[in-house]
């Protein structure tokens, strides 16, 4: 197998794959590794495969991703499916896993493309079976086209809430209720970017269509639709039986086998920490983001980022990214000269820019909304290891302010996950019980191997061993 | 601002330095550039062990080991210890005789904590072992920590008994003068102090040559690993190989964490370490040839800390012979975790002007010079 490359891209979403093409086009040797089987991301997953059907209830947002995994596939670009990486290094060196086996590619650069993720906030009862994230819900219906036969409900806050209750409603999903949990002072907050957001009207009017069609469709349905939601808790023995919320003083129940929940989306920045790219506190989105210009620059000069790993713009943006940086890359390597970069860029970055016109607006109705961590003693914010909110806070009234070192004395954060469910809880508990600025406190390590590697592929290295120091 | 001793370093030993003095009435200035804990002390694997070791640190591992089980009252924190006897394997009759002759030594020294044991009580300790294995070494009362809830207990401890810790407070400058020290931090603030104390692990080295007094302590980055769970592999036993790089150190919640030697490329000025990959494949080559039953076992993560190294493996412990007041206890090399207890005794008892509880000579830190001439 080939293992050098000019450059490495890593996640073959909308802006791994525009970034290879751009690559490839400019005659450069692109390796695109992904751990899916079929090229698209998230956003785009199963592109390729899904049925007429599935295309259908999914829309042509869904759709017109054929067009850039046509791109990529026609440039050529070696394209590494089933590829788990589990460490990058600023030299260029990106470690995997792949049918059984580990090793090694080297790229002049590598191209950190790794998405996003959905936020995960902890709630009571939110680690028994059948509560799952709506992201999670769209996968399985683009991989096997899966729906709930059981009665599910659905509740969070953001986009996705509303395209996941869009496609259930449409499959005549037995949806017990729809639970918007955005609180109203943040539509008032939002509105002072809404003259921005304006200036793209058609992609406003497609949010209103979206939200008001799902309205239109639930009372049709008879399905409850309740807004201004707080306080959800997933009741059951061996699994979620039923769901409870608050709306004002009111307490809801709704009968419920699945719970699908969704609290905004994040940049999926573990391998970006790994490597040891620079982040920034974000105080609106109550997040830790990599530093990455526009054009996909990291403080490593060989490590570049783009798409929603760099701030989650979406699918369309996500791409517009990775062709800026394929060009960007494309510069160094000699392959353009600044002008044409320059000429090539320009209508990619006018694009972008009008893509990204709404988002202020979106970010502000849509930010984490700081209640949400208001956890109860007795949440369990560690998954892997069950360890209580509660437990946690012992530990910072103590004076502990650093999540690296509680986890090493009660191990939130040191099962197979590495802290990707619990470090941002860990996090603003500690702001809250430590009362320090975030920007201040100290961020959660992420150390290789990012995820999971099993000892059989470790064993199985096809790489060349190191002195013995 | 002054005190009777300044230590630099604020990990297990300076800290385990400082309680013994300030218990025997001394005043105590703890200088931490970061906090108790960042580095070795607080990011080591955590073993206790008296197994294995060399036979120069034998005398004080086997004290150490009895003052682990007085932490409770001594440093108010049980520093999360518990017995996993560490069990040394022989995957070849040569391999055998080496530990056969081990036993032999240090029985003939007086000490009996390290058994030979046939392949029956090799399995009853470690069921799972692979069949190639003839026999072992085992240490009965050897166990696991957690070192950064010991190392935050010992700073607590040091605390209480009146030492000043000062947190991310770095010592820049070191006057030696007729009546002892004077110390500048990175803040401008100038302390002064009769005795200096070399507490500063990894940078030991860099820190002696400030002090006029070089030591050739080099720095490392041992690196360890964590596996999942793994219920029952291990039965609670740890491992260690006679002829090959590996220690398994049998966690309680049944994960496993790799240690043994294994070393990653670092910069301490720059204090970065990059994990290398290679000391994974490395160690699961080895684990599944051990234990195959972990080929179904995943790595869950490295990680590394910067530790104080010297070519002879065992540390510097004792008074410069360079310059009047200064002492050093630094090099632990890897394995200083178990000796923090007794260091912070000698330690204090060198700088009274006691005779120590075990001779140092083979700690000296001009032992290197008279090893050229």
């Amino acid at each position: 197998m080939k293992t050098k490359y000019d450059a490495i891209v890593v996640g073959a979403g909308p802006a791994g794959l525009a970034c290879s093409a751009e690559l490839t086009a400019k005659g450069l040797d692109v390796a695109l590794v992904d751990e899916q089987s079929s090229p698209g991301g998230q956003i785009y997953r199963n592109i390729t495969r899904a049925t007429v059907n599935r295309h259908n209830i999914l829309g042509s947002d869904y759709s017109e991703g054929l067009q850039v995994v046509k791109e990529f596939t026609e440039g050529g670009g070696t394209y590494l499916p089933r590829t788990r990486v589990w460490q990058a290094e600023a030299t260029g060196d990106v470690y995997f896993s792949r049918d059984g086996y580990s090793g090694a590619l080297h790229g002049e650069y590598i191209v950190l493309t790794t998405g996003a993720m959905e936020r995960p906030v902890p709630f009571p009862g939110w680690t028994l079976p059948g509560v799952m994230t709506c992201g999670g819900m769209s996968n399985l219906f683009k991989d096997s086209g899966l729906v709930p036969k059981q009665p599910v409900v659905i509740c969070g806050s953001g986009p996705l809430v509303w395209l996941v209750a869009e496609h259930l409603l449409a499959l005549d999903a037995p949806i017990t209720a729809i639970l918007d949990t955005t609180p109203i002072s943040q539509i008032t907050a939002a509105m002072k970017h809404v003259g921005g957001a304006l200036k793209r009207f058609d992609y406003m009017m497609k949010g209103i269509k979206m939200i008001a069609g799902v309205e239109a469709k639930a009372r049709k349905k008879k399905v409850p639709l309740h807004r201004n939601i707080s306080h959800l808790e997933a009741i059951g023995t061996d699994r979620v039986e039923r769901v409870s919320c608050k709306k004002g003083a009111r307490t809801l129940s709704f009968e419920a086998s699945t719970l699908l929940v969704s609290e905004g989306i994040i940049p999926n920045t573990s391998l970006l920490r790994q490597v040891g790219v620079k982040h920034t506190w974000n105080p609106v989105q109550r997040f830790w983001h990599p530093d990455v210009t526009l054009e996909g620059r990291t403080n490593l000069d060989s490590v570049f980022v783009a798409g929603d790993g760099s701030f989650v713009h979406g699918a369309k943006s996500a791409e517009y990214k990775g062709r800026l940086t394929g060009l960007t890359i494309a510069r160094e390597l000699h392959r353009l000269s600044d002008q044409q970069f320059a000429e090539q860029s320009a209508p990619v970055k006018e694009k972008l820019k009008r893509e990204l016109l709404p988002r202020p607006f979106i970010d502000a109705l849509y930010a984490p909304a700081k209640k949400l961590y208001a956890l109860a003693d007795d949440t369990i914010v560690c998954r892997c290891e069950s360890i209580t909110a509660g437990r946690i806070r012992e530990f910072i009234a103590e004076g502990y302010v650093d999540h690296n070192e509680i986890k090493a004395i009660i191990r939130c954060g040191m099962g197979p996950c590495q802290g990707r469910m619990c470090s941002s809880a860990v996090f603003e508990l500690i702001a809250e019980g430590s009362g320090l600025a975030p920007e201040t406190i100290r961020q959660h390590r992420l150390r290789p191997p990012i995820k999971p590697v099993s000892l059989q592929e470790l064993a199985n290295a096809k790489v060349g061993e190191n002195d013995e120091s | 601002m002054k005190a009777d001793v300044l230590i630099v370093g604020g990990g297990l030993m300076g800290c385990a330095t400082a309680i013994e003095l300030a218990r025997k009435g001394k005043s105590v200035t703890v200088f931490e550039k970061d906090v108790p804990g960042r580095h070795a002390s607080g990011n080591n694997s955590g073993g206790v062990r008296c197994q294995g070791r060399d036979l120069r640190e034998i005398p004080f591992a086997v004290e150490s080991r009895k003052m682990w089980d007085l932490h409770p009252k001594t440093v108010s924190s049980d520093c999360g210890f518990y017995v996993s006897p560490r069990l040394r394997l022989a995957e070849n009759d040569a391999e055998m005789e080496v530990l056969v002759k081990r036993q032999e030594k240090l029985n003939s020294l007086g000490y009996t904590h390290e058994v030979v044991v046939d392949l029956n009580e090799v399995r009853r300790l470690s069921p799972n072992v692979a069949d190639h294995v003839v026999g072992g070494l085992v240490c009965y009362t050897d166990g696991l920590a957690n070192p950064m809830l010991t190392s935050k207990a010992y700073a607590a401890a040091a605390g209480r008994e009146g030492v000043q810790i000062l947190t991310r407070t770095r010592v820049v400058e070191v006057q030696t003068m007729s009546w002892g020290f004077k110390l500048r931090t990175a803040d401008g603030k100038v302390y002064e102090g009769e005795t200096l104390i070399n507490a500063t692990g990894a940078w030991s080295g860099r820190f002696s040559e400030m002090l006029g007094d070089p030591l050739p302590v080099f720095s490392a980055a041992p690196t360890m690993m964590v596996t999942d769970r793994m219920a029952d592999m291990m039965n609670g036993t740890s491992l260690g190989l006679t002829g090959r790089l590996l220690g398994l150190m049998a966690a309680q919640n049944g994960t496993i964490i790799v240690g043994g030697g294994y070393r990653s490329p670092h910069d301490l000025e720059k204090e970065k370490i990059w994990i290398d990959p290679m000391q994974m494949t490395k160690a699961s080559k080895i684990m599944i040839e051990v234990l195959p039953g972990l080929k179904d076992a995943q790595m869950i993560r490295c990680w590394a800390a910067f530790e104080g190294c010297l070519a002879d493996k065992v540390p510097i412990v004792g008074s410069s012979k360079q310059v009047p007041g200064l002492f050093h206890v630094c090099g632990f090399s890897a394995h200083g975790f178990q000796l923090a207890p007794i260091m912070g005794r000698v330690m204090s008892q060198i700088v009274l002007g006691q005779q120590p509880d075990f001779p140092l000579d083979d700690f000296r830190p001009d032992r290197f010079e008279q090893k050229v001439k």
